[in-house]
Formats: C-alpha cells, sequence, structure tokens
C-alpha cells in the first residue's frame, strides 16, 4: 500500500525560474491562477527543471549532439506551450525536441514524456508500455504517480505541488536528486517505513 | 637622558638586558600574534566561505523550484553554528528569499545582496555568494558571521604574551642582576681605585686584575698610567724644589737689583745735582768774574778819557791798555763760557726767523771799521729773493762775526767777501754764507788743527794777531747745533775761504726786510714820531752830498735842509730844530767832532739824534761822543733813511733806575746814564728799588738780575703788580748766563738783555738811548754791532 510521506520543504510552489514565465514575488503567489495558460507555464517550467534534477542512464540517450525528445500525449495546448517554453534551451547540452504523441506506444525515443489528464486505464496502459524504459514519465494529479508514472504534479488550493514515486524512477532507471526530493512529496510503493 | 648618563653601570646592565630581552620577547610575542591573527582570519573566511558553498549548494532545488519553506529550512540549520548571526539567499533579481536572524533583527540583514566575496565589517565577517546552478546564476547567500570567538581568543593569547613577558622579564632581572657582575664588579673596583687615588693623592696604589679581557686591558693601562703619573710626580717634585731654590734666587736678584737701581738713581740724582751745581756755577762764576771786569772796564775807559782830556798822555796809553786786557780778559772768559757750555750740552738755542740781508747788511756796518783798520775792503753780496733763516740769531751773529773778525785780522790790504747764497746739497736746500779773504792763507796740515780749542795756527799767533782761540770751535759747535756746519778751504799766501752752510728751512716764505721803522707798538716808547713832518739836517761840505741826500731822502719822505760847514750846521740846527742830523766828519773849519760835541753840549740839541757820515772808522769816538749812529761813506740812500727812520729824540718820561746790587757797576752805570738822560736813581737790591718807584715813577729801568734779597725776576713780578708801571720800559744788565727759558720768561716785559762788560761805561748809554728809539723787541746784543 503505498504511504504518502510529505518531506518538509514541501510547499508552495511557484515556478519562477525562468525568466519569462515568472509571475514575480509572494503576492503572484498568493493570487490564484487567473487562467489554466498560466498553469501551462509553471508546469512547463517545472518540467524543464525537473531535467536538472534526474539524472538519465548512460545508455539512455545516443551520441552528443542528439536532441532530447519531450514527448507530449494527450493535451495539445500544453505541447504548444512547452514548445515555446523550452525552445532554445538544452538539458545535459542536448537541445530539446517536443514532440506530440498519438499513443502511448510512441514513447520509445522520448527521455520525458508528459502525460495530460488520463484516464487509470490508460495511464497504467501507458506505465505499462513505458516499461523500464530511461523515461521520466509526468502527469497529472497523485494517482498518476501511484499507478506508476515517475512525477506527478498535485494542485493544492494555488499551488502546484508534486509527488515522486521512487520505485517508478528507480524501475527507469533515473536517479533523482535528494535535492528535488527534499521538495516532493516522496511516494514509495512498497515502503519499508510502513511496516515498521 | 642625563638621568640615562648618570646612573651606575649595574643598573645600566640590567637596564640593557631587561630591555634586550623584553624587546625580543615583545617582538616574538607580536608576530605570533600578528601571524595567529592573519591565519585565524583565513581559517574563518575559509570556513564561512565552505559553509556558503554548502547552504549554496542545498539551496538550489528551493531556488530553482521557489520552495522558500525548504530554503529556510535549510537556513535554520545554522543555527547550529554559534557565530554564525545571520543568514540570507536571495533571489537572483536581488528580492531576499529566505532568512535566518540569531538576534530575530531584521538589521543584520542587508536589503539587497553585495558584491559576491568576504569582507571583515564592523567587528564581523560579511560574505556574499552567488548560487549558480547549472550554470546559471540563480541567487545570492549572504552570510555574516561575528568574530567574537577570534577576538576571545586573541585576548587569551595577550594575557598569555603579557604573563610569559612578566615571567621572562622577572626572570632576565634575576639572571642579569647576577650576570652583570661579571662586567660591573671589576669596573666599580677599578672607579674605586681611581676616587681612593684622587682622594688620598697615593700614587702608588695598584688595581688588581681579574682577566684579560677589556677590563683587563684597562686595569693594565690604568696601573701603567698609574706608574707614569707617580714618576711624573717625582720628577715634579724635583723640579719643585729647584725652582723653588731658583725663585729664592730670584729673588734675592731681585733684590739685589733694587738695590743697584736705587744706588743708580742716586747716583743719576747726584749726577743731575752736580749738574745743576755745575751750571750754577758757571752762571754765578761768569757773574762773578764779569762784575768786576765790567768796573774794571768802565772806569779804565773813564779814566782814559779824563787823561786825553788833561793830554796825559802816559797815563792814557796806560789805561788803554788796561781796557784792552779788560777787553780781552772778558772776550775769554766768554768764549771759555761758551765753549764749556757747548762742551755740557747746556746751549739752549733760540729759534727764530731772521732775514740773511738783514744780518748781512749789520754785520757789514759792525765790521767796516775792523776791515779799515788793516786797509781791508769789505764786500758783500746777498742773492736775491733768499727766503728767512731758521737760527739761533744771535749764535749765528757771533759765528759769522768770528769768521769776519779773522778775516779782518790775517789779511792786510786785501778784500774780505762774504757771499750769500743758496746751495743744494743732496737735495737738502741750504744756504751758504762764504766768507773769503786775500790773506796768509793757512797750511794744509793746520787746517785740521783749525777748530779744535785752544790752537791757533802756530804759537806765535795769539801774539800776533790776538784772540783767544776759541773762537772757530765755538763758531763750529754753534753751526752743529743749528744742524749746519764750516767748512774751510785755503791755500797759503793766497787766502782762505770759510763757509758756514746751514739747512734752509722749507715753507717759509721770502721775507723782506724788515720796515726800518719798525716802531714799538704797544711797547711804550715814550714819544711817538711823525715821519711826514721829520726834518733832517745835512751838514756836510760837499754840494754833491747835499744834492744826493735831497733827493734821496725827499723821496723817503723827508724834509732836507743842508748845511755847508760846521758854523753853519749848528746855526742851522738851533734854528731848524730838526729831528736828525747828518753830520760829515772831515770839514774845513769846525770839523764834525767839534760840532757833534757842540751839538750835546747844547741842552736843547742835545737829544737830537746825530749820524755821522764818514770816511772816518772813528766808530768809538763818535759813540763817546754821542752820535746815534756811525755811518761810513759811500752810503746807500736806504740805509741812510732807515737809520734816519730809526732816530728819535731820546726823551724819558722820568728818571733812569739803576737797580744793582755792585756799587761799582751800579755807579758806572748811573754816571754814563746820567750823562745821557739826566736824572738817574740807585737801588741796590729789587725791594730797595719798587720803595724807590714808589717815591718817584722813572722812565726806564736797567736792571740786574743776581742780586742778594729781592732779585731780578722777583722785582719784575712785583713790578708787574701795578698796573702803572707795567708800560715802563727794562732793559737787563747782568753779568750772568741767561738760560733760553728764563730769556723767553723775561721777553715779555724786558724791553733788551744786555751782557754785563759787552757794554761798560758810554757803550751802554748808547746802547740804551738806541733801543729806546728802536723800540725793537727784546734781545741780546753783541758788542760791536752799531756802535
Amino acid at each position: 500500500m503505498g504511504v504518502l510521506t510529505l518531506r518538509r520543504g514541501a510547499g508552495c510552489l511557484v515556478p519562477l525560474l525562468m525568466a519569462g514565465i515568472s509571475l514575480a514575488g509572494e503576492a503572484a503567489v498568493e493570487s490564484p491562477p487567473a487562467m489554466a495558460h498560466s498553469e501551462y507555464e509553471i508546469e512547463s517550467a517545472m518540467l524543464y527543471n525537473f531535467t536538472k534534477f534526474v539524472e538519465w542512464p548512460r545508455s539512455a540517450w545516443g551520441e552528443g549532439g542528439e536532441s532530447l525528445v519531450v514527448g507530449v500525449l494527450g493535451d495539445d495546448p500544453m505541447a504548444h506551450i512547452l514548445a515555446s517554453a523550452l525552445r532554445d534551451k538544452t538539458i545535459y547540452g542536448h537541445p530539446i525536441l517536443v514532440r506530440r504523441l498519438n499513443s502511448g506506444a510512441d514513447v520509445r525515443g522520448c527521455a520525458v514524456l508528459l502525460v495530460g489528464a488520463a484516464e487509470r486505464k490508460e495511464i497504467t496502459r501507458i506505465v505499462q508500455s513505458v516499461g523500464r524504459s530511461p523515461v521520466l514519465t509526468i502527469g497529472e494529479r497523485e494517482q498518476f504517480s501511484r499507478l506508476g508514472g515517475v512525477i506527478a504534479f498535485i494542485r493544492d488550493g494555488n499551488r502546484i505541488r508534486f509527488e515522486i514515486n521512487l520505485d517508478a524512477a528507480d524501475r527507469a532507471g533515473l536517479q533523482v536528486s535528494s535535492k528535488l526530493l527534499r521538495l516532493a512529496a516522496v511516494w514509495r510503493e512498497n515502503p519499508p517505513q510502513a511496516r515498521n | 637622558m642625563q638621568f640615562l648618563r648618570d646612573i651606575s653601570i649595574k643598573r645600566k646592565l640590567i637596564g640593557i638586558i631587561m630591555a634586550t630581552s623584553t624587546v625580543a620577547l615583545m617582538l616574538a610575542c607580536s608576530t605570533f600574534l600578528a601571524y595567529e591573527l592573519v591565519t585565524y582570519r583565513s581559517t574563518v573566511t575559509q570556513q564561512l566561505t565552505t559553509l556558503a558553498q554548502i547552504v549554496a549548494e542545498s539551496s538550489t532545488a528551493a531556488l530553482a523550484f521557489d520552495d522558500r519553506r525548504s530554503a529556510g529550512e535549510t537556513l535554520a540549520a545554522l543555527r547550529a553554528e554559534p557565530n554564525l548571526v545571520a543568514a540570507c539567499i536571495y533571489t537572483k533579481d536581488g528580492r531576499p528569499f529566505a532568512a535566518f536572524m540569531r538576534s530575530g533583527s531584521r538589521r543584520d540583514l542587508p536589503r539587497s545582496p553585495g558584491k559576491p566575496g568576504a569582507q571583515y565589517r564592523d567587528g564581523s565577517l560579511v560574505l556574499f555568494q552567488r548560487v549558480v546552478f547549472d550554470g546559471d546564476w540563480i541567487g545570492t547567500i549572504y552570510l555574516k558571521r561575528n568574530l567574537q570567538d577570534m577576538n576571545a581568543r586573541l585576548q587569551r593569547y595577550a594575557g598569555i604574551v603579557l604573563g610569559v613577558l612578566l615571567l621572562s622579564s622577572l626572570a632576565a632581572l634575576l639572571v642579569s642582576s647576577k650576570l652583570q657582575r661579571v662586567i660591573s664588579e671589576p669596573t666599580l673596583r677599578l672607579a674605586e681605585m681611581a676616587s681612593r687615588v684622587s682622594a688620598e693623592r697615593d700614587y702608588s696604589l695598584r688595581a688588581a686584575k681579574r682577566g684579560n679581557d677589556e677590563i683587563g686591558v684597562l686595569v693594565d693601562s690604568f696601573n701603567e698610567m698609574m706608574g707614569q703619573i707617580q714618576a711624573r710626580t717625582q720628577d715634579l717634585h724635583e723640579v719643585h724644589g729647584a725652582l723653588e731654590r731658583h725663585v729664592g734666587e730670584l729673588c734675592d736678584e731681585i733684590v739685589r737689583r733694587q738695590r743697584a737701581q736705587e744706588e743708580a738713581l742716586a747716583a743719576k740724582q747726584a749726577a743731575e745735582e752736580s749738574s745743576r751745581a755745575k751750571s750754577a756755577f758757571l752762571a754765578n762764576m761768569s757773574h762773578e768774574l764779569r762784575t768786576p771786569l765790567n768796573a774794571i772796564i768802565g772806569y779804565s775807559e773813564m779814566l782814559r778819557e779824563d787823561a786825553e782830556d788833561h793830554h796825559q798822555e802816559r797815563s792814557a796809553a796806560d789805561l788803554a791798555r788796561i781796557t784792552t786786557a779788560g777787553k780781552h780778559l772778558l772776550i775769554l772768559i766768554n768764549d771759555v763760557l761758551d765753549l764749556s757750555k757747548v762742551e755740557a750740552g747746556k746751549t739752549e738755542l733760540m729759534w727764530e726767523d731772521a732775514s740773511p740781508a738783514q744780518i748781512l747788511e749789520d754785520a757789514a756796518g759792525a765790521m767796516a771799521p775792523l776791515a779799515r783798520k788793516n786797509g781791508n775792503q769789505l764786500t758783500v753780496h746777498c742773492a736775491p729773493g733768499l727766503p728767512a733763516m731758521h737760527v739761533d740769531v744771535v749764535r749765528f751773529r757771533q759765528s759769522l762775526y768770528n769768521l769776519l773778525s779773522n778775516a779782518c785780522k790775517f789779511t792786510k790790504n786785501g778784500t774780505i767777501g762774504v757771499d750769500v747764497v743758496p746751495v743744494t746739497v743732496d737735495g737738502k736746500e741750504s744756504i751758504e754764507w762764504r766768507v773769503s779773504d786775500t790773506g796768509i792763507g793757512i797750511a794744509p796740515d793746520q787746517i785740521h788743527k783749525l777748530f779744535q780749542p785752544f790752537s791757533q795756527v802756530d804759537a806765535s799767533t795769539t801774539r800776533n794777531y790776538g784772540g783767544t782761540g776759541l773762537g772757530l770751535a765755538i763758531s763750529q759747535r754753534f753751526c752743529e747745533l743749528m744742524g749746519g756746519g764750516i767748512t774751510v778751504a785755503s791755500e797759503p799766501g793766497k787766502g782762505s775761504t770759510f763757509t758756514i752752510r746751514l739747512p734752509q728751512h722749507r715753507n717759509r716764505p721770502a721775507v723782506e726786510d724788515p720796515p726800518p721803522a719798525h716802531a714799538a707798538e704797544g711797547t711804550g716808547t715814550p714819544a711817538a714820531r711823525e715821519p711826514q713832518t721829520n726834518t733832517v739836517l745835512v751838514i756836510d761840505d760837499d754840494p754833491t752830498v747835499h744834492d744826493l741826500m735831497q733827493r734821496s731822502l725827499t723821496r723817503e719822505g723827508f724834509n732836507v735842509v743842508v748845511a755847508s760847514s760846521g758854523a753853519e750846521g749848528l746855526l742851522k740846527a738851533k734854528e731848524v730844530r730838526p729831528s736828525a742830523i747828518t753830520l760829515d766828519v772831515f770839514m774845513p773849519g769846525i770839523d764834525g767832532w767839534t760840532v757833534l760835541s757842540e751839538l750835546k753840549a747844547d741842552p736843547v740839541l742835545a737829544p737830537i739824534p746825530v749820524i755821522l757820515l764818514t770816511i772816518s772808522d772813528d766808530r768809538r769816538r763818535a759813540c763817546l761822543l754821542g752820535a746815534a749812529e756811525f755811518l761810513q761813506k759811500p752810503v746807500e740812500p736806504e740805509r741812510l733813511a732807515a737809520v734816519l727812520q730809526r732816530c728819535q729824540p731820546d726823551r724819558l718820561a722820568g728818571p733812569v733806575l739803576v737797580v744793582d746790587d755792585d756799587a761799582a757797576s751800579r755807579d758806572l752805570s748811573a754816571r754814563v746814564l746820567k750823562k745821557q738822560f739826566g736824572s738817574v736813581i740807585e737801588a741796590a737790591d729789587g725791594s730797595a728799588a719798587l720803595e724807590a718807584m714808589s717815591q718817584q715813577k722813572p722812565g726806564l729801568i736797567v736792571l740786574d738780575l743776581t742780586m742778594p734779597g729781592m732779585d731780578g725776576f722777583d722785582f719784575i713780578a712785583g713790578l708787574r703788580q701795578v698796573a702803572d708801571w707795567r708800560k715802563i720800559p727794562i732793559v737787563v744788565l747782568s753779568a750772568r748766563e741767561v738760560t733760553t727759558a728764563e730769556r723767553k720768561q723775561l721777553s715779555t716785559v724786558v724791553r733788551r738783555i744786555l751782557r754785563k762788560g759787552d757794554f761798560p761805561g758810554v757803550a751802554l748809554a748808547g746802547e740804551i738811548a738806541d733801543l729806546l728809539r728802536e723800540g725793537q723787541p727784546v734781545r741780546a746784543k753783541l758788542p760791536g754791532e752799531n756802535c
């Protein structure tokens, strides 16, 4: 059974990092997002930051110079916004390529897979198709991480937080930085603490 | 600084050691402290930087995901670091993101981040560190750390250093006070020894030597020096003893010399005394010798006249011999006295300016009779424009007359010439008086004897020619005293030339011959003359003389009345009452002598001065007969005019007072003066004379100087007390040698100083009459001048 362990430091999440999408100050943090559009922007900024705290296995990517593919499944506006947000940015030196996917079958070749709001069945199927591939899967709501996705955005009032399924990350061969973990709610499918 | 110099060596040494050790220790401690400070600072900085890096590292995610809580927790962990005062995380755009403040005050936080780096500020270490994530600057860490621990540590160190310093100083003090003795003790001992030496004056003391270091060397040097001092002191003692002996001898010597000096002084005084005595003797001697001679000559002359008058030819001849012998004796006495005065250096010169032409004229006049006696012709010549001579006129005249009389004596029927010429010898201007004759001359081997006293050319000379043989010696001495001398050139049988050369004194204007009427201004000549109304009676049988006289004398301002014979002359004299008469001696009928006697016998005509103009040379007779002047033909008109100007009637305001202690002299003077001036009063000494004067004021005083009781000088002093008596003319007639000082003293009040014997009898009267007419200033007069 999954136990939600809220690590300290987990709190309001307002993406400030990217100059173009910053909401400026605590006042902005207090105010609710006026549009869904800004949520997309925040989430795309967070996505980019996640890539920095996650380490892919060496075998995950081809030789240098190859684009790192960010696949977007089932969320057109998100794909569009992400594409513009990540333009000209790199991850570990690789240029980023945002690609819209139509089905979970296309996950191979993606380093990051962003999944829009989806049914339990669909989530499970996507997770299964990813399997043990070194893909950072990011989805909406807790159920995504609890169903085997690696990171899930969680709405907490006005704030957007995230939960990390460490077991899922292990399965994908991804190494998540402790720094990131400190900020996240960590989910373990079979937590040893629970048995104690 | 003086204090430092004055403290003892012991203290100095301790001080030096202490100071050295303290300085060294302090240097070491300071270095240590400084090093500690630097090290600690760098450590602290390093630590803080590390801490900042850790914080930055652990804040990246929080910053990336804008997680303030997480960042706050990270900073809160810094509480464990006790010295951390404050910490803050700023976002990239400078806004505080998370903060930690130990005190809870925001004061510790800057509002915005500063430049990256560590900085010590206000006793704190402040550090800014950038947070870089994946190559991007995403924020800034601020850390502020206090330095209390460092300061506490430094304080602790300072305390330790102080303690060490104290302890080590104490130890240094202990050690140095023990060790300084190594140096100070021998030094002090040496100093003590030195002061003992100087206190006890014991130069045998020696300092003990302890080692061979510098002090040992000093001790050696000291001892050596002491040895030398000891030796020297001993030497000094010996020298001192010798010196004392020497000083004693010197004192004796000084006493001896003082005694000798006193003796010499006494001898000198005695010599001076004897010299004074000698002078006094000479003066007295001359007085004592001349006074009786004066009487002898005077009375014998008078007796001779009487005898001649009574035609007692034999007696007259005998009396003439007495007179001649007396005169010779007088000359001899005068010469001897003169010579002895010169030899004794007692001759005092009386310098005055004189005209050479006047002197020459006088000399020619005086010597003419003597020249004629041997049939000699006297010619004189004086170079024109000669400046005045500065000489003792009396002595010079004496010398010149001596040469002239010698020339006359040793020449017969020859020519005697006098030439006065200026010469320059060795660049010095001089004047030469050359007296030449055509006489017997002098043999070359005799010339050198000429100027030696008491020697004449040969012994027979005295017998043949007379004279004392002293004249040339005296003349030579006088001329030498006046800066010149006499030289002689002679050829036997042809003649001799004697030359007096006297130095000419520069800057003396050429003198005119003194105006003939040199009348007594303010000297109280009894009668004033009126030259304009002067009438001269010329008695001469020669008409050419009348003519000549008339012309020349009228030119000189005289009225001339002429008479061709003696009888006519006597008549004219009574009629015209002339102020002067010139008289020829040889005239047909009544001759000049007779006319003269007649004139002088007439009381009215007697005062009229008579000038004899003649070819005769019987001056003496003329004088005896009362002629005022005796001029030999041919007479230069100028000379005659001058003589006439001088002539005036002999008139006195009162009787003649004769003051003389010697009765014979007094009587002689009184007799001749009575004949000349009528009334005479006699007094034996000064006080009697003053008394007589109070009875009756005299018109003239004839005064002897040497008298018992009140002498001549005292008399003059007494006389001058009465204002009314001061104008009475005084003639000194003394046998005494008058010194220059006395002459000066007398010159202000006395008209003339005459030497007794030189003017015996009648000559005195003529002389006095002459001086009254002349009104000439006082001077000593020699015989042979005028009458």
